[in-house]
């Protein structure tokens, strides 16, 4: 980075205070950083930090009651602080694009995709209609000097020159692939290229005499395009609920990039999406931004990510900078407190298991077992990895019998949780009346699970792992396939027995906002099982609510509060501590810390290994995030379209991944590439 | 669509036999004898009055009559009332107006509701909020016979700007005070449904990403925050259509207009099965058919929702 050219963006002392009625906060104190053209940096932080409040002063959409108190905003040079709704209208779109967080609520849902893109055009005045075009390049065309670097350039590939271009080159017998010509995309030079590769001498006068700019249709497919949407001309003409989160995502990046802005803020463009497509689209973004020449503005929570994909990076606590500087420096030697907990904290650089001492196996083996039992983890794991990958058929055996010769009988012994051969199909209805089809969302799936330990199910959204943790919990009927909850198949549970069972399974699940009633108090909450299942009298049952609150590191006055009133890791405490009420044998952690900051997340996961360690509970964690499954898991299961595509040992599938899927999945961890390599906390060369 | 729009349609069947066996059977509970009252003191010949009886199918059990009734209907014979009218022509003469005022009712509360309400709601918490919050609270207290004598005592009879009473075959002036006599209270619901449905809508992510876009507030405003708001509206003022033809008959009978209210008063003194349930039948068919109509304009201005499938 050229050290002296002048900053695009160049923040100081940037104050932003919130005032309520009741209250007045300082959501960003004395911040200052600088961007310069072209440049990358990311702003790293909690929530609460003020990260997010900093990206929306610059282009004043604060939410209500925030206001810039204090300090100076330039954007190319001109002040921003301060300054009347009309320059920003101006500054928005075409000098400053936004992507924002999640791509659900960000569309509008009542108009087409292309419809919106098109609105950035015309906001900004680069929509162009033909005849305007027309008139230009017929100027343009007479002026002397080749194609580069003038405006004619630029011009791009439209519809009816497309078409016209495939058939004057079908006549001469020159096949080209469609592909390379994106309707709205494909520039004059690119074509010109394009043809001169393909052997034509004329190339230069085909690409002036077809391509001859485009309509605001055609620019809207080449941006849709352009931002990685596939078949981008028919895409244009959904609505945003027909598109993935995915191709939302991609979307809204079109529409922050249609103007060609020279700095795009990027506020956590994909912690909504999965790991896989965040991969994608962070790369599409990066290689986008880097062609086009704009400057990055990413705002995240994960330090890996933000290491991986931003030069420098400026790291918030509480409305303040804490630390700043290039982005591997911070990482390798971090040196404010707060960074280094960060640091410590971020999943997707921590690699190795949250270490306690090992799940209490010997007790609970059966006497007269062999020194084997007494081991540790790796023989026995060893054991269910054959049974599972190389002997699927015989498992249903090995779950259901007993006494199948000795080795089976004290795998089952020590087996809480045995699925096999599971399989889901719903029925989505079709066009006609009668008509419908078969959609398999899990298939063959054949899972176990041992007392103590911890699996992991594994996949992206849609994978079905969800499905497998819903039939597990006996809330789903699976379509065929056994569970076997220690030793018994629960579908042959009866009313009186299912009640039973589900005291000694109970789940976690994703959203600490949507999971907890807010009419309940805390107290109401963790209670409510106790009493559903008749357990104990009202002191016995007040004293158990303090002492599962003391469990989960919650103080005993917090039962007298409601979930509005508690952070999400407290939420998700008390839903820990709910599900824990009945002292159950096995918890199901569906996505539990997916939604939560990363240092509310490892507070969570160290309070469920230690819950671990201390009642002997078995999990199994359902999560997307590879990373968390690295933290706490024995044995992990990857799923991928409904099927368990590789099993094994965590530490065996990390190093050793056998699977494409896997490996995708593990490289789509933010920060996998970074080489932090001989980094640790107390390095005395720090 | 027409998959749907074909099967909203079919079930207007049992609707229509539904309602008027109701009302029909409630007509003939209705104690008195409309019959012996057309001879008013002297009394009727017993003869004659049988035969009027006969003629009537009142000799014959109650469905058989009800049958009759219906057979009427489709051969587009409603009978006549007892002074010789053909009901057809009552329905005829009767709805016209009650249709034209409901309609300028349903015009006044949707144009004023929706613009104070996307005032009120953008400016929430604001002068013009807080004013016309308090306006919402006292229209909805006063009933609406209450508001259709004060204004008829203060615009029509004191002021004089507008004509104090209706009369027969109305004009757009002389409805006008009716019509916002009638509006009245569903205006101030739909204010305040339009303010917090714009509140909510105008703090959504997709706003302000719209607004991040470089959109100028004028078109933020147009396009993403009033379109996105009106669609609870909207289901509001269709289903207020029926309410408002029905409410209109309290309206009326305060300003002198010869519509259904007025037509189904007289019937129902005079004990006339045939045409109080004609009257009525209409009125259902109507809320019927405005919220199947609803229920489209639905899809049409929210894409998610879609009746093919």
């Amino acid at each position: 980075m050229n050290e002296t050219s002048a900053p695009l963006l160049a923040i100081k002392d940037l104050e932003v205070t919130f005032r309520s009625r009741t209250s007045t906060v300082h959501a960003v104190r004395g911040v200052s950083f600088d961007l310069e053209p072209g440049g990358s940096l990311a702003i790293v932080g909690e929530s609460g930090s003020g990260k997010s409040t900093c990206a929306h002063a610059i282009i004043n959409l604060l939410p209500g009651g925030g206001r810039v108190t204090g300090g100076s905003i330039k954007f190319e040079g001109q002040e921003l602080a301060r300054a009347p709704e009309w320059t920003f209208v101006k500054v928005r779109g075409s000098g400053i694009g936004l992507v924002p967080q999640d791509p659900m609520s960000n569309l509008n849902p009542v108009y087409r995709i292309g419809s919106q893109v098109k609105e950035a055009l015309k906001a900004n005045g680069v929509d162009v209609s033909r005849s305007t075009f027309k008139a230009l390049v017929s100027q343009l065309d007479n002026m002397p000097g080749s194609y580069e670097d003038t405006p004619q350039a630029r011009l791009y590939l439209s519809t009816q020159g497309r078409a016209a271009l495939v058939e004057e080159l079908s006549q001469r017998g020159v096949e080209l692939p469609s592909r390379d010509l994106v309707v709205g995309f494909t520039t004059r030079v690119e074509v010109q290229a394009r043809l001169a590769a393909a052997g034509l001498d004329d190339a230069a006068e085909l690409a002036s005499k077809y391509v001859t700019g485009t309509n605001a249709t055609d620019r809207v497919a080449g941006l849709l395009a352009e931002a990685g949407l596939p078949d981008a001309a028919r895409r244009a003409r959904q609505f945003p609920h027909e598109f993935s989160g995915g191709m939302r995502q991609r979307a809204l990046i079109a529409m922050a990039l249609a103007a060609r802005p020279k700095l795009l803020i990027a506020d956590e463009p994909t912690s909504a999406l999965d790991v896989t497509v965040q991969r994608q689209i962070l790369d599409h973004l990066g290689t986008l931004t880097r062609e086009l020449g704009t400057a990055v503005l990413l705002i995240t929570h994960d330090l890996g990510l933000a290491a991986e994909r931003a030069e420098r990076l400026v790291v918030m606590h509480k409305g303040r900078v804490v630390e700043a500087g290039p982005s591997l420096q911070i990482l390798r030697h971090p040196v404010h407190p707060y960074t280094q907990r960060l640091v410590e904290a971020a999943p997707s650089l921590s690699s190795r298991r949250i270490q306690v001492a090992a799940p209490d196996l010997p007790e609970r083996a059966l006497p007269g077992t062999d020194g084997r039992a007494a081991d540790k983890t790796e023989p026995a794991e060893a054991d269910l990895d054959g049974a599972e990958t190389l002997e699927g058929d015989e498992s249903v055996e090995f779950g259901s019998g007993i006494d199948q010769g000795d080795g089976g009988a004290k795998a089952a012994n020590r087996v809480i949780l045995d699925v096999s051969n599971l399989t889901k199909v719903f029925r989505l209805r079709g066009k006609a009346l009668g008509r419908h089809s078969d959609f398999m969302a899990v298939d063959d799936v054949s899972i176990k699970v041992r007392r103590g330990t911890t699996v992991a199910l594994v996949g992206e959204s849609g994978s079905g792992k969800s499905t497998v943790a819903n039939m597990v919990l006996a809330l789903l009927k699976p379509t065929s396939g056994q569970i076997v909850f220690d030793g018994v198949d629960i579908s042959t549970l009866d009313r009186k027995e299912l009640f039973k069972f589900r005291r000694r399974v109970q789940p976690v699940f994703q959203d600490p906002y949507g999971s907890l009633d807010p009419m309940f108090s805390i107290y109401r909450i963790i209670e409510e099982p106790l009493r559903t299942h008749h357990v104990g009298d009202r002191k016995f049952r007040e004293d158990r609510v303090k002492e599962l609150l003391e469990r989960v590191a919650l103080p005993t006055s917090t039962m007298r509060r409601f979930p509005n009133e508690l952070s999400g890791g407290q939420r998700q405490r008390v839903a820990v501590a709910r599900a824990l009420a009945l002292d159950p044998e096995m918890v199901i952690l569906d996505e539990a810390v997916s939604a939560l900051d990363v240092l509310v997340q490892a507070q969570v996961l160290d309070l469920l290994v230690q819950l671990q360690r201390d009642l002997g509970l078995t999990y199994l964690f359902i999560t997307h995030d590879l990373a968390v499954v690295r933290q706490t898991a024995d044995r992990v299961y990857v799923m991928e379209a409904g099927r368990v595509v590789e099993s094994g040992p965590t530490d065996r599938v990390f190093d050793n991944p056998r699977q494409d899927y896997t490996r995708k999945l593990l490289e789509a961890i933010p920060g996998a590439s970074l080489d932090i390599g001989g980094w640790q906390l107390k390095d005395p060369a720090a | 669509m027409a998959k749907y729009l074909g099967k909203r349609l079919l079930q207007l069947i049992p609707v229509f036999f539904g309602a008027t066996l109701l009302i029909y059977a409630l007509v003939f509970l209705m104690p008195g004898d409309p019959i012996a009252a057309l001879g008013g003191d002297r009394g009727l010949n017993e003869e004659v009055a049988a035969r009027i009886r006969a003629e009537r199918h009142l000799d014959q059990p109650f469905l058989i009559q009800y049958l009759y009734y219906i057979k009427g209907i489709f051969t587009l014979d409603l009978g006549t009332t007892l002074n010789a009218r053909p009901v057809l022509e009552v329905v005829a003469n009767a709805y016209p107006v009650t249709v034209k005022l409901a309609l300028m009712a349903l015009a006044i509360e949707a144009v004023m509701g929706v613009a104070t309400g996307l005032i009120a709601g953008l400016r929430k918490g604001g002068v013009f909020d807080s004013t016309f919050l308090v306006v919402s609270l006292v229209v909805i207290a006063v009933p609406t016979f209450v508001m259709g004598y004060v204004l008829q005592f203060f615009i029509g009879v004191k002021l004089g700007w507008l004509p104090p009473t209706a009369g027969t075959d109305p004009g757009f002036k002389s409805l006008l005070m009716p019509a916002c006599a009638l509006a009245a209270v569903s205006y101030a619901y739909v204010l305040r449904l339009t303010r917090v449905s714009v509140f909510e809508t105008s703090t959504a992510d997709f706003v302000r990403t719209a607004t991040a876009k470089g959109l100028t507030r004028h078109r933020v405003v147009s396009h993403h925050i009033l379109r996105n708001s009106l669609i609870p509206v909207v289901t509001f003022l269709g289903a207020d259509l029926g309410a408002l033809m029905g409410g209109a008959v309290v309206t009326e009978g305060v300003f002198n207009i010869h519509g259904v209210g007025h037509a189904l008063l007289q019937a129902i003194r005079q004990m006339e099965p045939s045409a109080v349930v004609s009257l009525v039948t209409v009125l259902v068919m109507v809320y019927m058919l405005s919220n199947l109509l609803v229920d489209l304009l639905y899809a049409a201005l929210d894409p998610r929702i879609r009746y093919d499938s």
